[in-house]
């Protein structure tokens, strides 16, 4: 276990660096560098001015070079200046962060808590017309445009009905559940279809299986088949997809805090890019992708965990 | 094959994407035959209702709604269509590699699918499509070109879109590779590249169609996210997607015009995935549904 778990976080760690690198190397592709603004602020700069500013900047230095002292201060607990928030980008990240958590904990575990048993409820009738109906609303699930049933969401809710609040947090009001009401059904409605789906095509797979086959000959009751004997099987696969999800979950994130102006991180990386708020697009990001490889690691520790549970279980039956 | 009939609700979903592909496509003659065109802006009609002129209202400049949806679908179709083949020719080049050599390159090959899979995308594709053409070297006179945009939002998707068919691929290829007749192939003196291309690829076609079938769909929400969040296709061109992204301010005014596209969207999206299912369902009844669920969980 704890050789798995280090090579575990030498692979991330890697991920990091090459994604930390390649996103560096992107950012400075993107319009709006401090030079492109410096030459907006006075366009009577000359090409040569140009050129003696950069290197002023230390920007006509390789990428590799300039890479590595900003992972060297990195390192040191040097993120540097947001421009957009006027504040160390340290200070600007937790609390987006803490947004972004409470938004996502919420949908998984809701997703999660309505989509497994819907699943297992599909796989245990084929051909029932209730997994009929359970497999169309989960096929409408992964079709549906995000974006648009967020939209649909305040439509019906916000300008209709008048119920609940359009977007925001309102923190200036009080606050309050309402707020989350909306962004926490969008995002769980986005990731639901899929877990019906992976649910029930994983729990048709386990009743298939020669032990279940056993275990129905022997008498029991289905429902001790399904839950006592099929259920742990057929949850590993889904496991490993759940842990592969928070790639997913954060890109649904963004899409739903956009449409919600729900300040958490997916947001938080829109406005910075369309800003040209380059430190904090670089770090934000950076910060998402190490959540979502820490992530994938502790949804692998849960799965060895349950695996090897399951093996030493059946070899003391 | 069996002599197993494709589902209903597969017929239904490759009608569905007929009829769409078709009405897009005829868009001009629709448009030429009602007096319509989706260009012409009417301030002085803005947000109409439905008329005989305007069959489905004009939008907050006052362009014909349906002109515009059907103008929207040309590019939607065409950019989810070209994507998923892009994403499907990527896919199936690494898995055949991953698959046919094994060995370090497999491990390697696999690991980048992993790690593809693991990140978080949106937020990665977003900084990629801020980047500007111009600072890539690019010619100046590309820039803002209607063809370059399209081209890069057809790199982006397909960019994150090939892994399920890579896994899926590898799979498959890693079965063969031990089946007699490519042993026979390969003692006979083929070549690597001559069994891939003579006696694997051709097994694999029948699962890499269901699987580019099945991403389609995944393919054309991407699109439409991007477009929604202003990073795909630009205005003035419409797509379904960027005909979203100022519904939300005009959804209090003006429901329809976000109503519309997304409706569309779902609609495309929904029958491409019942065309897949179906799909893979006759090619493998018992696999049901647990062919995706492998390939995503790397079994």
């Amino acid at each position: 276990m704890p050789r798995v778990l280090l090579a575990r976080l030498l692979q991330s760690a890697a991920v990091l660096l090459a994604v930390s690198f390649a996103v560096y190397g992107l950012i400075g592709l993107m319009p709006g560098d401090p030079i492109d603004l410096m030459l907006s602020a006075d366009p009577r700069l000359s090409s040569a001015d140009v050129a003696r500013l950069k290197a002023l900047q230390g920007l006509d230095r390789p990428l590799l070079d300039r890479y590595l002292s900003w992972l060297g201060n990195a390192l040191s607990g040097d993120f540097g200046y947001s421009r957009l928030y006027a504040r160390p980008v340290v200070e600007v990240l937790p609390a987006a962060l803490a947004n972004t958590a409470q938004l996502m904990a919420a949908a998984l575990c809701l997703s999660l808590l309505i989509g497994l048993p819907l699943g297992i409820l599909a796989a245990t009738r084929p051909g029932s017309p209730r997994a009929a109906a359970i497999h169309l609303f989960a096929l409408a699930g992964i079709s549906i445009p995000p974006f648009w049933l967020a939209l649909l969401l305040i439509l019906l809710f916000a300008v209709l009905l008048g119920v609940l609040p359009a977007g925001g947090t309102g923190i200036g009001d009080g606050g309050g559940l309402a707020f989350l009401v909306l962004p926490v059904t969008a995002l769980t409605l986005a990731g639901l279809g899929g877990h019906v789906r992976y649910m029930r095509a994983s729990m048709r797979e386990a009743l298939r299986q020669d032990y279940v086959r056993t275990a129905r000959a022997k008498g029991l009751s289905e429902p001790r088949v399904v839950f006592g004997h099929a259920l742990r099987n057929a949850l590993l696969p889904v496991a490993t997809i759940v842990g592969l999800e928070f790639g997913t979950l954060f890109s649904g994130a963004l899409v739903t805090e956009t449409v919600f102006a729900w300040p958490g991180m997916g947001r938080l990386i829109y406005d910075a890019v369309m800003g040209n708020d380059y430190n904090l697009a670089l770090v934000a990001l950076l910060l998402a992708t190490a959540t979502t490889l820490a992530g994938n690691v502790l949804a692998d520790l849960a799965y060895l965990a349950l695996d090897r549970r399951i093996r030493f279980g059946e070899g003391g039956r | 094959m069996t002599g197993r009939r494709v589902p209903g609700s597969a017929v239904a979903g490759g009608g569905l994407l007929a009829a769409l592909a078709a009405a897009a496509l005829l868009a001009p003659l629709f448009e030429a035959a009602l007096g319509l065109d989706g260009e012409t802006v009417d301030l002085f009609n803005r947000f109409a209702a439905p008329s005989a002129a305007h069959p489905l209202g004009t939008d907050e400049l006052g362009r014909d709604l349906l002109a515009r949806l059907l103008r929207g679908g040309r590019v939607s179709l065409a950019v989810g269509l070209a994507a998923a083949l892009a994403a499907a020719g990527i896919g199936t080049a690494v898995g055949l590699v991953a698959g046919m050599r094994g060995g370090w390159v497999d491990a390697l090959l696999m690991r980048l699918t992993d790690g593809v899979v693991a990140l978080p995308l949106l937020p990665l594709l977003i900084v990629l499509a801020a980047v500007d053409p111009a600072k890539l070297g690019l010619p100046a006179a590309w820039a803002g070109q209607p063809w370059l945009e399209l081209g890069r939002i057809v790199a982006l998707v397909a960019l994150v879109g090939w892994t399920t068919v890579a896994r899926l691929v590898r799979a498959q290829a890693l079965a063969l590779r031990d089946r007699e007749f490519v042993i026979a192939a390969r003692a006979l003196g083929v070549g690597p590249l001559g069994v891939a291309r003579r006696h694997v690829l051709p097994n694999l076609l029948a699962p890499v169609i269901v699987a580019t079938t099945l991403s389609v769909g995944n393919v054309i929400l991407l699109e439409s996210v991007l477009s929604f969040l202003g990073l795909g296709i630009q205005p003035p061109t419409p797509s379904w997607g960027n005909m979203l992204t100022n519904a939300q301010e005009l959804v209090w005014r003006s429901p329809a015009l976000a109503l519309w596209p997304g409706g569309l969207i779902f609609v495309t999206v929904i029958a491409a995935n019942l065309l897949g299912d179906g799909l893979q369902d006759r090619l493998d009844p018992r696999a049901r549904g647990t062919r995706a669920l492998k390939a995503r969980a790397g079994q």
